[in-house]
């Protein structure tokens, strides 16, 4: 069974994915909860540690960071074991056997606290040969590896490129394939200033079960002019499949941002490629997962500030894009904003299919049979 | 609001809060959609009926169905407001959609009379079954299930027949084989003077028809509907054509057509002037296009035939003559409801295509194999009747024998045969289950028989028991057909098979000779060829010793050669099988049942397994001064009011034992109540905890208790009934039921004086 989690963190995100072999992958992890009374976060590390203790294993076969704010990665010291310092393993610490993370996590530099560290894990990895995938074409880094002295041929094993797909994943094999959109070459060329939401991983998850595919778009922190130039060069390379979804991941916490310049009284107007990403490429009995705080209601406190969740960007997507308004999964908000639980989406040969908290999955009523014949 | 929300409202007028709720199930349910800890549907209110001695409550929930992005097959919507109906508790709540436009042309939906709304047909399980398994959670997830399931149109199994389009009749109609041919009158007779007893059709040959009071017979077959939801049955004419029209489909036409293709038949008259059997025969679509099943359906008119034909407008008879209308005078419909019909559902008689399906074989390139069975003693009577039964073989019966007296110990065939020849009777039988043609016999030594019964023969199973026999039919024939014998050994308690390979090779007695070999290395059965016991000697003469072998034994092996030979594939090569009962000639499987101690306590019937009640004791014994504790399994029947407390598990862990606490830990006890409900189909489950009290300290609960019990309960919220917890301490194991706090101390059957 194929499933993904997306949990209520506030404005942060964490997603894991369990494929149909068991294997589990982690999309981002913020662990942002504190013990006041009061903070409905849900206990990540807890509930990360119950999963893999129930799927019976020790270790993600991936986790990708799509980039390293702390939004995206704060904790992860705390969680994960990490092979450049031995002061980040042991105990009940997660290892990692591949991570993922655009070019700039491993060039950008002047970063503290935990993305520093998760830095520092990626070089070494880098440097190590193993266990990393950069997404980028590697000649961005040629001036990394030469200051290091090092050959960048050796290390092309861990690099991915935009427009392609990540070659350790086989829809036949897995289940599942993933697209690579984004850091791509347009931004990582011509880019003077170290962008670190631009550099952000965008991938589509293509799953395959009972015949049929079901997509999920991930895209870390893009704003509207970065989707705008991947929905152009995936449309130029007649790629139009990779950027449709059944579940698409707001980027940004449901920031206006990711769909046009401007925020709008009531609701966000798309540039023309968000417009064509979500009206045309979306299902609209798809799903929207927004990993943030409740959308506020007009007029309040929250509905002021600047900082995402925007109600103009949920409006659009409630309106202008989903079918039902309650396709739109707001991390804490769901089942309801005073006990948000974990969303839980099973991939399945309908699509992809919520798990309301408590239902047991789809086995619990179809098993049950009368238990004698003769 | 709906029509239909306000026509149940209506019948529930009182609104209550969810715990003033009276109907256990109903309280259960409004407990669990209110618990937080269910997010499957959400209550919207609680109703009741009033002025009966036990009012009917309605719950009216907006559950969530779990659609995904493909498009549905039909109109079901990712919420749907459905109403629960509660009545008697020893009956099923009935869950009824309430949106106005719920699509009602689905497979599933139980009938109601007219005007009435239907509810969901839920479970695929007789009601008293259902009505013991479904806990709130499941009867919600049921409906969930339901739902999307018939989004998707799923719902029907693509394995599971399509419904008929009427609902059932009180009548049963068996056909006979060959309805198919062109028989017009039959006669119908029952074999019990029951009024509900089947009714069997026999076809009357033409030349009899004058003097016999038999029935004429149409048979229309109307163009294919889609698979949808039943109707009532029509009782008259009139309702019949209409139901019909509904779907599109006029049968009068076909009726006509049908009733005129009498009239050049020499015995017409005698058709017309007898009530008429109608089969209606409408081929079902699965889907659009897919016709996957045969609904048939029999209506006896109260009238005659020629009425009927009258009242169609397909002929007119008048003093001897009959006359058909050149142009077609429009029906009255209100005179056809006056023409009565008795309804009946219809029996198709058993044959190959059926026996192969309800045994589970489906197709198999065994199933008109031309099979010769060279012996039709116990063993090789069993074998040819069971394959038959599957559906298997195409039988020629060779054997000399007439059927005495003393076979019916272990022979397949029944008294009524005592006297015949063995190869005839049972021939005759294999005829009676799979049509003409199924079997053939000749009464001969198969060294008598032609050479065409060998050489015409695919398969050729001896089962003569007789070595010369199968020496001369290995080495004096040259036939192609594979060839095996099957045989018990002296004291009825192996099997043999020794069968051919491919294109003979290895033949019959050379696989006869590795058999001897194998015993010879030691690989057979102890005491494989030890000597037999004399059964009797029926005919007196010491020659012709019948052995003492049971109906029990051979009844255990017989099906096993069906299985071997005729229904899985064999392999190319030859091979000698022994098969051989166990030595307790019984069940493989043997579990000694517990003891249980049963107590009465609040209102339910608690019987605890004494294994359970040992092991507890014993635990507290060995927990060295700490307490200890774990899970309970086992299940309720809610509706006798027991709880069955089955079996208990260690404390996980990851427990934390101290000399006046315990906290039982969480590691690994979802997975062992998976496990548990899995492997026993839900027929146990979680029903509560156990844990002890230190030495010295007796089994009155504390304050911790208390909270572990809550806890227990909000488990348990999924479920309608009470938690279990007990707890043993020096003055034995009380048993605490639920938030009652009804405790009782259980008397251990099993505990040392």
């Amino acid at each position: 069974m194929t499933q993904i989690t997306f949990y209520p963190l506030g404005c942060a995100d964490t997603s894991l994915i369990a494929f149909r072999n068991g294997r589990r992958m982690l999309v981002d992890y913020a662990d942002k909860r504190t013990d006041e009374t009061g903070d409905l976060r849900c206990d990540l590390p807890k509930l990360l540690k119950d999963d893999l203790k129930a799927a019976g294993r020790s270790s993600y076969s991936v986790v990708a960071f799509t980039h390293l704010d702390d939004d995206h990665c704060l904790g992860s010291p705390d969680f994960f074991h990490l092979e450049h310092a031995a002061k980040y393993q042991g105990g009940d610490r997660k290892k990692i056997d591949t991570l993922w993370v655009p070019a700039a996590a491993i060039t950008e530099e002047g970063m503290e606290g935990d993305s520093r560290i998760i830095r520092q894990e990626a070089r070494h990895r880098l440097l190590a040969g193993k266990g990393i995938l950069v997404f980028s074409r590697p000649e961005r880094l040629a001036a990394w590896f030469e200051a290091r002295g090092l050959d960048m041929d050796d290390c092309r094993h861990c690099f991915v490129d935009a427009g392609k797909l990540i070659p350790a994943f086989t829809v036949d094999g897995d289940g599942v394939e993933f697209f690579v959109h984004s850091p791509h070459a347009k931004r990582t060329d011509e880019r003077g200033i170290e962008d670190r939401n631009g550099d952000s991983l965008v991938f589509q998850a293509r799953f395959r079960e009972g015949g049929r595919y079901t997509d999920v778009l991930f895209t870390g922190d893009v704003d509207h002019k970065v989707l705008s130039e991947i929905v152009d060069v995936t449309r130029w390379h007649g790629n139009d499949d990779r950027l449709h979804w059944n579940v698409y991941h707001l980027p940004h916490h449901c920031s206006y941002t990711a769909i046009g310049p401007d925020k709008g009284k009531d609701k966000t107007q798309p540039v023309d490629q968000v417009k064509w990403l979500c009206e045309e490429q979306g299902e609209a009995n798809g799903f929207i997962i927004s990993p943030s705080k409740p959308i506020p209601l007009e007029g309040t406190a929250e509905d002021r500030d600047t900082q995402p969740p925007h109600r103009q960007a949920a409006n659009y997507y409630r309106e202008d894009v989903l079918a039902s308004r309650r396709n739109l999964l707001v991390t804490m908000s769901e089942p309801s904003s005073f006990n948000p639980k974990p969303i839980v989406l099973q991939i399945t040969g309908d699509g992809a299919v919520k798990v309301p908290p408590g239902t047991g999955g789809s086995a619990a009523a179809a098993s049950i049979v009368a238990p004698r014949a003769g | 609001m709906s029509a239909a929300q306000a026509f149940f409202e209506a019948n529930f007028p009182g609104e209550v809060a969810g715990k003033s709720l009276s109907h256990p199930a109903a309280a259960a349910m409004a407990r669990l959609l209110d618990s937080g800890a269910y997010s499957g549907a959400t209550l919207c209110t609680c109703r009741q009926a009033r002025g009966q001695a036990v009012n009917p409550e309605l719950l009216i929930v907006d559950v969530e169905v779990a659609l995904g992005q493909r498009a549905t097959v039909n109109d079901i919507r990712s919420v749907e407001r459905i109403g629960i109906a509660y009545g008697r508790p020893d009956i099923l709540p009935a869950v009824y959609p309430l949106r106005d436009d719920f699509p009602v042309e689905v497979p599933h939906l139980n009938l109601a009379g007219r005007g009435m709304p239907r509810s969901l047909c839920l479970f695929d399980m007789p009601p008293e079954e259902a009505l013991r398994l479904s806990t709130p959670f499941v009867l919600i997830e049921r409906v969930r299930f339901w739902m999307r399931e018939t989004a998707y149109g799923r719902l029907h199994g693509d394995d599971q027949p399509l419904d008929p389009v009427f609902l059932g009749a009180a009548i049963q109609l068996i056909l006979p084989h060959g309805m198919d041919e062109q028989i017009d009158m039959f006669l119908a007779f029952r074999r019990s003077d029951r009024d509900d007893a089947p009714v069997i059709l026999s076809p009357v040959d033409k030349d009899q028809m004058a003097g016999v009071r038999g029935m004429s017979v149409i048979v229309i077959e109307t163009k294919s509907l889609p698979h949808g939801r039943l109707r009532e049955v029509p009782v008259n004419v009139a309702e019949l054509i209409e139901a019909y029209r509904e779907r599109g489909i006029d049968l009068v036409p076909a009726f006509i057509t049908t009733l005129r293709a009498w009239l050049p038949k020499p015995h017409w008259k005698q058709l017309s002037d007898r009530n008429c059997l109608i089969i209606l025969r409408t081929p079902l679509e699965r889907e659009p296009g897919r016709v996957d099943g045969l609904a048939t359906k029999a209506f006896f008119t109260d009238c005659k035939a020629g009425e009927l034909a009258e009242r169609l407008g397909a002929f007119h008879e008048a003093s001897g003559f009959v006359g058909v209308l050149l142009t077609q005078p429009p029906i009255d419909i209100e005179t056809l409801r006056k023409l009565a019909l008795a309804p009946m559902d219809v029996y198709r008689p058993f044959d190959r295509a059926m026996a192969l399906s309800a045994s589970g074989v489906g197709e198999s390139p065994n199933a008109t194999k031309r099979v010769l069975l060279v012996g039709a003693g116990a063993l090789g009577s069993q074998i040819a009747l069971t394959a038959a039964r599957m559906g298997l073989g195409s039988w020629t019966i060779v054997d000399a024998d007439y059927l005495l007296p003393h076979n019916m110990a272990r022979h397949a065939l029944s008294h009524f045969h005592v006297g015949r020849p063995k190869a005839d009777a049972l021939a005759y039988e294999i005829r009676g289950l799979l049509g003409e043609g199924a079997a053939s016999s000749l009464v001969a030594g198969i060294e008598d028989s032609p050479g065409d019964v060998l050489s015409s023969a695919e398969m050729v199973i001896d089962t003569s028991a007789s070595v010369p026999a199968a020496r001369w039919i290995a080495t004096a024939s040259t036939h192609l057909g594979r060839t095996c014998s099957a045989f018990l050994n002296p004291t009825g308690t192996d099997l043999v098979l020794l069968v051919e390979g491919e294109g003979r090779r290895p033949r019959l007695d050379h696989v006869e000779m590795s058999y001897y070999w194998a015993l010879a290395s030691g690989e057979g059965p102890e005491g494989h060829l030890s000597s037999g016991k004399i059964g009797l000697f029926p005919s007196g003469g010491c020659r012709r010793a019948s052995l003492a072998i049971s109906q029990a034994d051979i009844g255990a092996l017989a099906p096993l050669a069906v299985k071997r030979l005729l229904q899985y594939p064999l392999p190319a090569r030859g091979l000698v099988e022994i098969l051989t009962l166990t030595s307790a000639n019984d069940a493989v499987f043997s579990h000694g049942s517990a003891v249980y101690s049963e107590t009465d306590l609040g209102g339910w019937t608690l019987a605890v397994s004494g294994d359970v009640l040992d092991g507890i004791v014993a635990d507290r014994k060995a927990a060295d001064g700490l307490e200890t504790g774990g899970i309970l399994v086992g299940t309720w029947d809610r509706v006798r009011r027991r709880v069955y407390v089955v079996g208990r598990y260690a404390p996980p862990p990851d427990s934390l034992a101290g000399p006046t606490s315990f906290v039982r830990g969480a590691e690994g006890v979802y997975q062992t109540l998976e496990t548990v409900e899995r492997l026993t189909a839900g027929n146990l489950t979680y029903i509560g905890e156990w844990h002890t009290h230190p030495i010295g300290y007796g089994s009155q609960p504390s304050a911790d208790d208390r909270t572990l019990l809550r806890w227990i309960g909000d488990v348990l919220i999924f479920s309608d009934v009470p938690a279990i917890m007990l707890i043993a301490g020096a003055d034995g194991v009380r048993a605490i039921l639920g938030r009652s706090e009804a405790t009782c101390s259980i008397p251990h059957l099993n505990a040392e004086p």
